[in-house]
């Protein structure tokens, strides 16, 4: 698929997710990253370092924000003070847009601080549905909703995970943050073709793809972002952009965090891979 | 058929108490894996990732008592105090209020009376790190206040400024605990007490003397520059007052602890 005027998505180019332990790096050396993602919680605080760094890096990179807690997918009231803390710093940073999963965090005022997956139901998919909405109606923009990694199927579930996120997608009129690595996580540990779950994706809604590296563990795969990307999860990307063109790619990495250069070889990888693929189609 | 919140509440509970023994038939079995070893990957991730993050805002506490024992009061704070933030920022704030509650019933508190102490001043070097910014007075604003309006002057500090008593050489604790490498110390027993707060993103902090600790509450609760002279003159010879006021506030200013002035009548 190529680029038409119809399908029109921005494209950012080449990512990297934004943490602490490179702010120096970043600042020094102005490395030839594109533009990079910030986990919005991090800086939703008064003031100090994380906000001076955040300011200075934005002066010269595009920005997109990525959140861990809207719990979306909680049967929990919307918490309107995290929504105004998410207004407040969507004004400050002016990102190309804003990002959190398609999950639930906790009930009962409780955060597990995990993305927990939801059951593939009618149910959750209304309610789902009309959370987006609302959100999305509160800070008067669209948001980009993201596929988490499972390690459970619940006996619930009456849908694909895929035909889920499309649903919601469609029904919520949102975007779509597709993470490369999640489905290659999710397709190994619940046995279903990733190919499977590109193939059903509403490509003109997918504004921004991630990678990232996980863990093999005894029968099940560990989303753990401490390695990096692992072969078939390129193999997987490169598959997505023959399908959907080109979009805004970015690696996150949360642990076990290497040096800057580090990244920006993994990083120059992922663009050779996703400008390759790109121009073999458009040729 | 089971409704979306509860199936949320049972899975929350798996990872709250895993072992508690409730049937687990809400999750198919698929693959090689069982049910139960599946949500184990939540349970198990649910309290690393809280024990990481004490580990973090904790540094000292934690290289003061040694991984074994920080691991297992860590995982007790995890249990007892399930998070209710929407940041991990704020998952440890009652750490140190915890330590002090458990000190009598935990055995292996019992050889650490000092610990929550520590635990107290690493948080609130964390509150002055992150705290707001504001404006900041500097010598040139205080030297055109007129004389006539220094009595009634009252002062206003940076939200970055916090102020805690120690009834042990807490300070020093954190010093030698977080330097490269660690170095030992003993705790020893010795009230003070310190200025914490932050200036050009370094968190920093200082003892205070007594006669500074007393002018500096009483500012902070928004006593005057007139009540604040009175309570050093409780302190000090009555002819040195003047000059002692002069001096402190000339370092609160170098030091970036001063927002603004205004007066209060």
């Amino acid at each position: 698929m190529i680029e038409t005027k119809a399908n029109q998505r921005p494209f950012l180019g080449y990512g990297l997710g934004l943490r602490r332990q490179h702010y120096d790096d970043v600042l020094d050396t102005r490395p030839d990253v594109d533009w990079f993602e910030i986990i919005s919680e991090n800086y939703m605080v008064d003031g100090g370092k994380p906000l001076h760094y955040l300011d200075r890096i934005r002066e010269h990179y595009p920005m997109v924000m990525h959140g861990v807690s809207l719990s979306i997918g909680s049967t929990e009231p919307l918490n309107y003070h995290y929504l105004d803390k998410l207004k407040a710093l969507i004004k400050r940073v002016e990102p190309a847009w804003f990002s959190d999963h398609l999950c639930w965090t906790g009930v009962d005022k409780l955060n597990m601080h995990d993305l927990l997956p939801l059951p593939y139901t009618e149910e959750a998919l209304d309610h789902v549905v009309e959370r987006i909405a609302r959100v999305q109606d509160y800070l008067g923009r669209q948001m980009l909703i993201e596929n988490v990694s499972s390690y459970i199927n619940y006996s619930e579930s009456q849908l694909t995970e895929w035909d889920f996120l499309r649903e919601v997608a469609e029904r919520a009129d949102c975007l779509v943050l597709l993470d490369i690595n999640n489905i290659y996580v999710s397709a190994y540990n619940h046995d279903f073709d990733a190919v499977e779950y590109l193939r059903a994706m509403p490509s003109e809604r997918i504004y921004q793809i991630h990678l990232a590296g996980h863990t093999q563990e005894k029968n099940l795969i560990v989303d753990t972002h401490d390695h990096p990307i692992a072969d078939p999860v390129y193999e997987l990307y490169a598959e997505a952009v023959r399908r959907f063109g080109r979009i805004s790619t970015m690696i996150e990495r949360d642990d076990n965090i290497p040096p800057l250069m580090d990244l920006l070889n993994e990083l120059d990888r992922v663009r050779s891979i996703g400008n390759r693929v790109f121009e073999d189609q458009v040729a | 058929m089971k409704h979306l919140g509860e199936l949320q509440s049972r899975f929350q509970n798996f990872i709250l108490q895993p072992e508690n023994g409730e049937e687990i038939s809400w999750v198919s079995g698929a693959g090689q894996a069982s049910s139960s070893y599946r949500l184990s990957v939540y349970a198990n991730a649910y309290v690393s990732r809280l024990k990481e993050v004490l580990e973090n805002d904790y540094p000292a506490v934690h290289m003061a008592i040694g991984d074994e024992r920080f691991g297992l009061l860590a995982e007790r704070y995890v249990r007892q105090h399930p998070s209710r933030f929407f940041s991990l920022r704020d998952f440890g704030y009652r750490f140190a209020t915890y330590l002090d509650e458990e000190v009598g019933t935990i055995a292996l508190l019992r050889d650490l009376p000092w610990l929550s102490e520590l635990a107290q001043f690493e948080w609130t070097l964390g509150l002055a790190f992150d705290a707001a910014e504001s404006m900041l007075l500097d010598e040139q604003d205080m030297a055109s206040i007129p004389a006539d309006a220094w009595p009634a002057l009252q002062f206003e500090f940076c939200p970055c400024v916090y102020r805690i008593d120690h009834k042990w050489n807490i300070p020093s604790m954190w010093k030698s605990l977080t330097a490269d490498p660690p170095e030992t110390v003993e705790a020893i027993r010795m009230h003070g007490s310190w200025l914490i707060w932050r200036q050009n993103m370094v968190t920093r902090f200082r003892s205070l003397d007594e006669d500074e600790r007393l002018i500096l509450d009483l500012l902070r609760r928004g006593g005057t520059f007139n009540d604040g002279c009175e309570i050093l003159a409780s302190q000090i010879d009555q002819e040195s007052v003047s000059m002692r006021a002069a001096g402190l506030l000339k370092g609160w200013i170098r030091q970036g602890l001063i927002a603004d002035v205004v007066r209060a009548y």
